[in-house]
């Protein structure tokens, strides 16, 4: 009922609404149609909304660590369309920070990858969510950097999801012995915790 | 499980692969009593898929999820050569809770596959029905060998993490594909590489830093989902696909056309010759080809009768007639690629005169003001859909609908037992009826989910505006998305349109800060959208008495404090339901 009201309810009403202006057919499709109005389907993998960043003060980035990105670190941070959080525990090797765009233009988040001897740690900001019919409001029953969040663990890799500055983040750790602390989820939750703003948004 | 071993065969036959697969998996006994069954089984048992339904785990092992969306459509299935076979490594032979016997036991190795998404393990999977879970779809390879089969990526990328046991590859998109388990000393990407789909990673293995597991790939897929944030999501329904194309599944392909692309409708048939009595889906790919990234995906049955299908196919209920999504309603030109899918097992083949495109005006901003949903959490919840319900319309015009209250993170609803009759919807601290349950199934409101509230503190919230029939969205060039809404009028707080709206004739007059009456005519015949007259609106589109709100009979401040408390309170309690969900 709600697909067919709205665009019928719009266009009948609305005299600028000319169904056929504008309009591109294809040439000698002409068709014998019964009687039907027309439907809207399942949207087979949802739909794509972007987030709107509330951008942190400039002045509350770490320039520690941001003396410890490299040029092209530096260069992702700055087209990051999300604000790029990074560990400030010079344990961490300098990241590896990327930051694509689309043929088109926009981009969409940017992915961190940094070691330490035995683990490895990957971050990830997203402004690109995607809607789900059956999905509705989930909040994450654990406390990560003053939001909720959820924290995971399977094959030994623990993770963290939150959403803060309006972007959604998630961090991984990985050890090469799936016994290591430095993998536990006390370690996972110092590790988010311990981020730090580096950027972003500067292009 | 003769059909199983029948399957597996068939689809080796398919590729030409019979041979090395024989080599590699079946005692010649097996082979040839299999056969001889399968032949037996004939016709029916070849339609029988290679999958279990999605969701349907081993008893015992999980509550799994039947979800059906297809997160990577296009992807290449993520293993070089087939057959594969997902299914548990957990609850099987060779697995720590399966029955006795080996992880290269024969039964591992074959049809059909069976899901393992969300299968039992202890933390948080807010996707999955227990809200924990096991992450993603571990797969074995042809054969129960290590360090042979190739791990290749599924969509295009980059690498962005290379761990001890694992490798992501995210795409410009966010989505982020995991392969896990694969042999480092066979690593064939770097860290940063930019890779195709089928591209070699790694090569499938048991590694899992100083604790082996069994042979196979862990595959996860992640990416941001509103009201969760990022998640891992179900990858079973995505390798159906890839695999489909892969091993050539299928029979004869179906077949279809896109008789029309205008504004009024999309239009077209869509065929499977291997059941032509029976009607099948289309898939309507808008924005670019199915699996580009930005592509979205809709899926429709092609089962309207039509008399001048009869003749052609032989059969009539194979039409299908899509409406034209409202934000592509925006002056653009709009491709649309259409595919029939296959009755049974088989890749969605591409129907003829497709893609076809449109180009359609946007209808005029109703009246109202605007009120910022602000965040996909906020549009999860309250169940709008951007692409079919919003009004892309030009920044000025958004700007120029005077801005409400944002709309609530969640709806609440409530009722008293004094009128339990009437279902109200708790908004900013009034209280809005749903005058209709057509109205409440336009909005997607769950009434089963109504509170009951204590008369005095439901009563005591100023009454809102009724909610509009329809829920319209509407954004600008940004990225913020509103909905258009009657203004709330919340007594004791300024809300400018209140004052403007009371003061009018009603939603007629143009709202304040937009165009005049005269623009908003003039502009209806432009491209651009503007704020239409309301004698044009239908129903719901704009307020007829003003600012539509109805004050409660002078509530004491007291009450209302109260009032606003308990709302709170609800507030609060709603979201802790929300979060046990």
């Amino acid at each position: 009922m709600k697909s067919l009201v709205l665009p019928l309810a719009l266009c009948a009403a609305l005299p600028a609404c000319d169904v056929t202006a504008g309009s591109e057919p294809a040439a000698a499709r002409s068709t014998t149609v019964a009687a039907q109005t027309p439907s809207r389907g399942r949207l087979v993998a949802g739909e794509r909304v972007e987030r709107v960043i509330a951008w942190p003060d400039p002045a509350s980035r770490d320039e520690r660590t941001r003396a410890r990105l490299s040029p092209a670190a530096l260069a992702a941070v700055a087209a990051s369309p999300v604000p790029v959080l990074a560990p400030a525990d010079p344990l961490w090797r300098p990241p590896q920070i990327s930051s694509p765009r689309t043929p088109d233009g926009p981009g969409f988040g940017f992915s961190l990858a940094t070691a330490a001897p035995g683990r490895t740690l990957t971050l990830h900001g997203s402004r690109l969510a995607t809607l789900l019919a059956d999905v509705g409001r989930h909040e994450g029953p654990e406390r990560l950097r003053g939001v909720p969040g959820f924290v995971s663990a399977n094959e030994g890799i623990v993770t963290a999801t939150w959403i803060e500055h309006g972007a959604a983040y998630a961090l991984d750790l990985e050890c090469a012995s799936t016994r290591d602390p430095a993998c536990a989820l006390p370690a996972l939750r110092a590790e988010v915790e311990a981020l730090v703003l580096v950027g972003g948004g500067e292009r | 499980m003769t059909t199983r071993w029948h399957m597996s065969d068939r689809s080796c036959q398919r590729k030409g692969r019979r041979t090395t697969w024989l080599k590699e998996h079946v005692r010649g006994v097996m082979f040839f009593g299999t056969v001889l069954l399968a032949a037996i089984a004939g016709e029916a048992a070849a339609q029988e898929p290679f999958y279990l339904p999605v969701g349907d785990l081993i008893p015992g092992s999980g509550e799994g999820l039947a979800d059906a969306t297809v997160y990577a459509p296009g992807m290449r299935f993520p293993i070089e050569d087939g057959p594969a076979y997902p299914n548990s490594q957990v609850y099987r032979s060779g697995g720590y809770m399966g029955p006795p016997g080996s992880q290269c036991d024969p039964e591992n190795y074959a049809y059909p596959w069976r899901d393992n998404y969300c299968e039992k393990r202890s933390w948080d999977m807010p996707l999955c029905p227990a809200g924990i879970g096991h992450q993603g779809q571990d797969i074995r390879p042809p054969t129960c060998e290590k360090d042979v089969h190739w791990v290749v990526a599924g969509r295009a990328g980059d690498v962005t993490n290379i761990g001890s046991y694992s490798v992501y590859v995210t795409s410009v998109d966010g989505q982020r594909l995991d392969y896990l388990h694969g042999a480092v000393p066979t690593l064939q990407v770097a860290l940063g590489d930019a890779v195709v789909p089928g591209q070699r990673l790694v090569a499938v293995s048991n590694n899992m830093g100083d604790t082996p597991t069994s042979i196979h790939l862990h595959f996860n897929i992640r990416q941001d989902i509103g009201g969760v944030g990022v998640a891992f999501v179900s990858p079973y329904m995505s390798l159906v696909g890839g695999y489909e194309e892969l091993m050539g599944l299928g029979n004869s392909p179906p077949g279809g056309s896109l008789d029309k692309a205008d504004c009024a409708s999309l239009v077209g048939w869509a065929q499977d010759p291997d059941a032509p009595e029976q009607s099948i889906a289309a898939l309507l790919s808008f924005g670019g080809p199915m699996g580009a990234p930005g592509a979205t995906l809709v899926e429709v049955m092609a089962d309207v009768p039509r008399d001048d299908l009869c003749a052609q196919l032989g059969s009539c209920a194979h039409g299908f007639e899509v409406e034209v999504p409202l934000s592509l309603r925006d002056g653009a030109s709009h491709e649309v690629h259409v595919y029939a899918k296959d009755d049974g097992q088989g890749a969605p083949a591409e129907v003829a005169l497709s893609p076809g495109s449109f180009a359609c005006e946007p209808p005029p901003l109703p009246t109202g003001v605007r009120r910022w949903v602000v965040d996909p959490e906020s549009l999860a919840a309250w169940k709008l859909s951007p692409f079919w319900q919003m009004i892309v319309a030009p920044e000025a015009a958004v700007a120029a609908l005077p801005e409400g209250a944002d709309l609530p993170p969640l709806p609440i609803l409530a009722r008293s037992p004094a009128a339990p009759d009437t279902t109200w919807l708790i908004d900013q601290g009034t209280r809005r009826p749903v005058t209709d349950p057509a109205i409440a199934a336009a909005w997607q409101l769950d009434l089963e989910a109504t509170e009951t509230w204590a008369p005095e503190l439901l009563m005591a919230l100023p009454e809102g505006p009724p909610l509009r029939p329809l829920p319209v969205l509407v954004q600008g060039t940004g990225p913020k998305i509103y909905v258009l809404d009657d203004p709330l009028c919340i007594p004791g707080e300024e809300e400018p349109s209140c004052a403007t709206n009371e003061s009018s004739s009603g939603a007629e007059e143009p709202t304040s800060g937009s165009a005049t009456s005269e623009d908003a005519s003039s502009s209806s015949s432009s491209p651009t959208p503007g704020p239409a007259s309301a004698g044009a609106l239908p129903p719901g589109f704009g307020s007829e008495d003003g600012c539509g709100c109805r004050h409660a009979e002078n509530p004491g401040a007291g009450l209302l404090v109260i009032a606003s408390l308990a709302w709170r309170r609800r507030r609060r309690a709603g979201q802790e339901r929300v979060r046990r969900t």
